[in-house]
């Protein structure tokens, strides 16, 4: 059987976040195929318990690892400490012997000073899979550029960044891109690899539960769902709080899901209105799936405002999958452009022209789709995505 | 039953001006508005209740021979609330012989203030005295909201009140500057104002505005968000400063005994002081202003001008020839309004512009900015310039001090132009549109 380890900064055995369940998608795919993935991640102690990891992933302590002048970079920091802890170093040399992968994929690029001293001292000779989930060095500067961190760190950390990026590209005999502008990104750095694009897809979800809360909700309402990336709260901000809420009518019409819902209320723009809004927003801080599922699935509209970011959203393949109103940001619909221009799929990329179509929305009864609108829709499901893509023979062919 | 909110008035020291007057002058013309059973009320903050004010002591906050705190009506909502008086208070008067420590002690009490009257004496009345009782809510009640409402009500509660008692509530509107302008508010007050806005209009039935520009801005607000409009109406504010009843003053203050152009207004960045200032300076320099000829700021200082003020100070060639005052009576105002050679209004943008207007009732040449609600205000009287041109302030300015021709024709306009209103007519008009959307 095919055999191939995966590593990343974090592990995939619980998915919650988009990177978690790309990994975990991709594993399933790969494992109905016919090709056995072990996903290992070296990962934080302090973000993950017991219940989040399988034996094969590795845990250190934040403190002696990640403390950085520089917010946002645990996942460089993690990889750096990957290659050069004894220890750890070591756990990936006998999970090497004792795997002996056809190939090795680094999720995003963090793992790859692990994966370039396994290869320098000849513990892994084997195939390298990119699995990019974003280009990441200018993403990670945009970040940085909103967290107030200085040009020169900017600037060292982009650097250090696109390097190793495109260090991995001239040993990678395939990169998997989530859009195609991150594939012609690469393959303008590299042409050598062979290039597969796997926009993020999602799964609609069956199973449902009805969060505390969700009984205020007494009609139409949007949904937004977000983790606490900051890019989730500066798209929200920007894009709807903004400009309010007060032309919703004062009762719950606004329900935010995730980590993103504590940067929200702590900002300046949505903290000042506190009680007028809170008429009508409702944060679910941390819902469960089904809780997710529930309060999507109620949903009249759901929101995706992502005003930055590379790499192509879960929550658009989401939203898409819902078969619900979409108000979206031409951002947001990266790698999902064919759904541009379908019915109920409304693109806005100004705070003006977003704040409209929501109005616009609210104004209008449940959106009713045709059979074929539906199948249309069902293209960005995660198998049918996985299934034109194509991989699964890429990779049989590598491994010849 | 109608009543008429004068909280800002109530609690309000000195002379009225801008909002203040505007809740006063209405306020005082309800009672001959022919609109039935009409009363005077306060809102207190903190208890989220409207209080109705004894007739009497209405009649004295309005003429301004007494003022309350916001403080006043909280303790009045407490001790009404509690219902019970303390019974401490006549012992305590027995024990204390001297006055003012009377009036320091009862005044702690909940049941007793010290109101400050105009002659800047403290007077200790219990505060049954000022407040009869708390109104209650109902559909047969309407509230008249002038005043100073996005500091001293919390508009999202007294939208909760009217869901459930379904009073009527009709709002005075003045700009919609924290909207469409916000860089010239108090820093901070910016998301302030949107809420009260934001607010407003899912609580308001009917909103009076006090222009057309005003009415327009809050009509295009209402488009933006797709609300369901209000009723509105637009009236036009009163300009005379010593209405022709009042007592006359035959006290004299140092009048100007020198040429000078006049500015009413706040100093604040929106009132654009800075192009007077590089415009009087800059006609200095060019010697096109005669030697003597000054400006006078009349307003208080405001937000963000520290810098011009400290400018103005320090510059040697203009820091004896801008003279700035504030605290005037209505007198002394009126007197400054007949001794100007002319007045200047270059804001950057106004709901109504009452400086303009009361220059107008006064027959004074005029120079005008040409944004906001100005030119509904002024018609075809003021010479209407850009606010960020300069030279052509300094231009105008130069020539207003030396063509006497010039001054005289622009008084024509002015004396030629739709007649400003008095507050009488002001508030007549005010009640009789209002009527029709009650």
């Amino acid at each position: 059987m095919t055999n191939i380890l995966g590593l990343g900064t974090y592990p995939s055995h619980r998915p919650i976040h988009g990177g978690q369940r790309r990994v975990s998608e991709l594993k399933k795919y790969y494992e109905n195929g016919g090709v056995k993935y072990h996903h290992s991640s070296v990962y934080s102690k302090n973000h993950y318990k017991s219940k989040d990891i399988t034996s094969i992933d590795y845990g250190f302590d934040e403190a002696n690892v990640t403390k950085s002048a520089i917010p946002f970079i645990d996942d460089m920091l993690s990889g750096k400490f990957a290659a050069a802890d004894k220890a750890c170093y070591e756990h990936y040399v006998s999970l090497v012997k004792k795997l002996k992968p056809m190939a090795i994929q680094l999720e995003q690029p963090f793992m790859f000073p692990l994966l370039k001293r396994l290869k320098n001292e000849g513990v892994f000779t084997g195939k390298v899979i990119y699995s990019s989930h974003n280009v990441e060095a200018p993403l990670k500067a945009q970040i940085l550029l909103n967290s107030g961190v200085s040009r020169k760190n900017i600037t060292d950390v982009f650097q250090d960044i696109e390097t190793i990026e495109k260090d991995i590209l001239n040993i990678s005999d395939i990169v998997i891109s989530v859009s195609g502008a991150d594939s012609a990104v690469y393959r303008a750095w590299n042409n050598k690899p062979k290039s597969v694009v796997i926009a993020n897809g999602n799964r609609i979800q069956t199973k449902h539960a009805v969060p505390d809360g969700f009984r205020e909700f007494k009609g139409k309402y949007f949904s937004f769902v977000g983790s606490a990336y900051p890019p989730n709260v500066q798209g929200f901000v920007k894009l709807v709080v903004e400009t309010g809420f007060y032309g919703f009518p004062p009762e719950k019409c606004i329900a935010i899901c995730g980590g993103v819902s504590h940067g929200i209320f702590a900002n300046h723009y949505y903290l000042s209105h506190a009680d007028s809004y809170g008429d009508r927003v409702h944060f679910f801080d941390s819902p469960s799936d089904e809780e997710i599922s529930h309060i999507l699935m109620h949903s009249h509209c759901i929101l995706l405002p992502i005003t930055s970011g590379g790499g192509s959203n879960l929550k658009t393949a989401e939203a898409i999958l819902s078969n619900k109103w979409v108000v979206a940001t031409t951002v947001a619909m990266r790698s999902f452009e064919h759904f541009i221009g379908q019915p109920g799929i409304i693109i806005a990329d100004t705070p003006n022209d977003f704040y409209a179509a929501m109005q616009f929305v609210y104004g209008q009864a449940e959106l009713k789709l045709t059979k074929a609108e539906i199948a249309f829709r069902q293209k960005c499901g995660w198998d049918n995505i996985l299934k034109a893509s194509n991989l699964l023979a890429t990779i049989k062919e590598l491994a010849k | 039953m109608i009543f008429f909110d004068i909280t800002t008035t109530a609690t309000w020291h000195g002379t009225s001006v801008g909002i203040s007057r505007v809740e006063n002058e209405l306020a005082k013309g309800i009672l001959n508005a022919k609109l039935g059973r009409t009363g005077y009320c306060v809102y207190d903050l903190k208890s989220n209740r409207y209080y109705k004010l004894r007739d009497k002591s209405a009649r004295s906050l309005l003429n301004g021979e007494i003022t309350i705190s916001l403080e006043d009506i909280s303790k009045f909502s407490e001790f009404i609330s509690e219902q019970k008086y303390s019974n401490k208070s006549d012992t305590i008067k027995r024990s204390l012989p001297n006055k003012e420590d009377v009036a320091g002690v009862l005044s702690s009490l909940n049941e007793y203030t010290s109101v400050k009257d105009n002659n800047n004496n403290w007077k200790i009345l219990h505060l049954s005295e000022i407040f009869e009782k708390e109104i209650k809510l109902s559909d047969s009640l309407t509230i008249i909201n002038a005043g100073l409402d996005w500091d001293n009500k919390n508009i999202r509660a007294i939208r909760l009140l009217k869901q459930r008692y379904k009073f009527k509530y009709v709002a005075v509107l003045y700009d919609l500057i924290p909207i469409y302008t916000p860089q010239y508010l108090v820093p901070g007050y910016d998301q302030k104002l949107k809420r009260y806005f934001g607010e407003l209009f899912w609580v308001a039935d009917t909103v009076a505005c006090i222009s057309q520009t005003t009415l327009d801005d809050a009509k295009n607000y209402i488009k933006f968000h797709k609300l369901t409009a209000p009723k509105f109406f637009y009236w036009n504010l009163g300009a005379d400063l010593v209405a022709n009843d009042s007592p006359q003053d035959q006290s004299t203050w140092g009048e100007p005994d020198y040429p000078f152009a006049l500015y009413v207004s706040t100093i604040e960045p929106r009132k654009n002081h800075r192009t007077l200032v590089n415009a009087f300076y800059r006609a200095i320099l060019e010697e096109r202003v005669p030697k003597n000829a000054k400006l006078i700021f009349v307003g208080r200082q405001g937000w963000c001008t520290s810098d011009l003020l400290t400018e103005i100070s320090m510059n040697p060639t203009v820091r004896d020839r801008i003279v700035i005052m504030s605290g005037l009576s209505d007198r002394e105002l009126d007197t400054l309004y007949k001794l100007a050679r002319f007045v200047m209004f270059p804001s950057y943008y106004e709901g109504y512009g009452l400086s303009l207007a009361e220059a107008l009732h006064h027959n004074k040449a005029c120079l005008c900015s040409d944004r906001g609600s100005l030119k509904e205000v002024g018609l075809k009287a003021p010479i209407y310039l850009d606010p960020d041109d300069t030279l052509a302030w300094a231009k105008n300015i130069s020539e207003l001090f030396s063509d006497d021709d010039k001054i005289r024709k622009l008084e024509d306009a002015a004396k030629r132009s739709k007649r400003p209103t008095t507050w009488k007519q002001s508030s007549v008009e005010f009640y009789s549109k209002l009527k029709n959307t009650l």
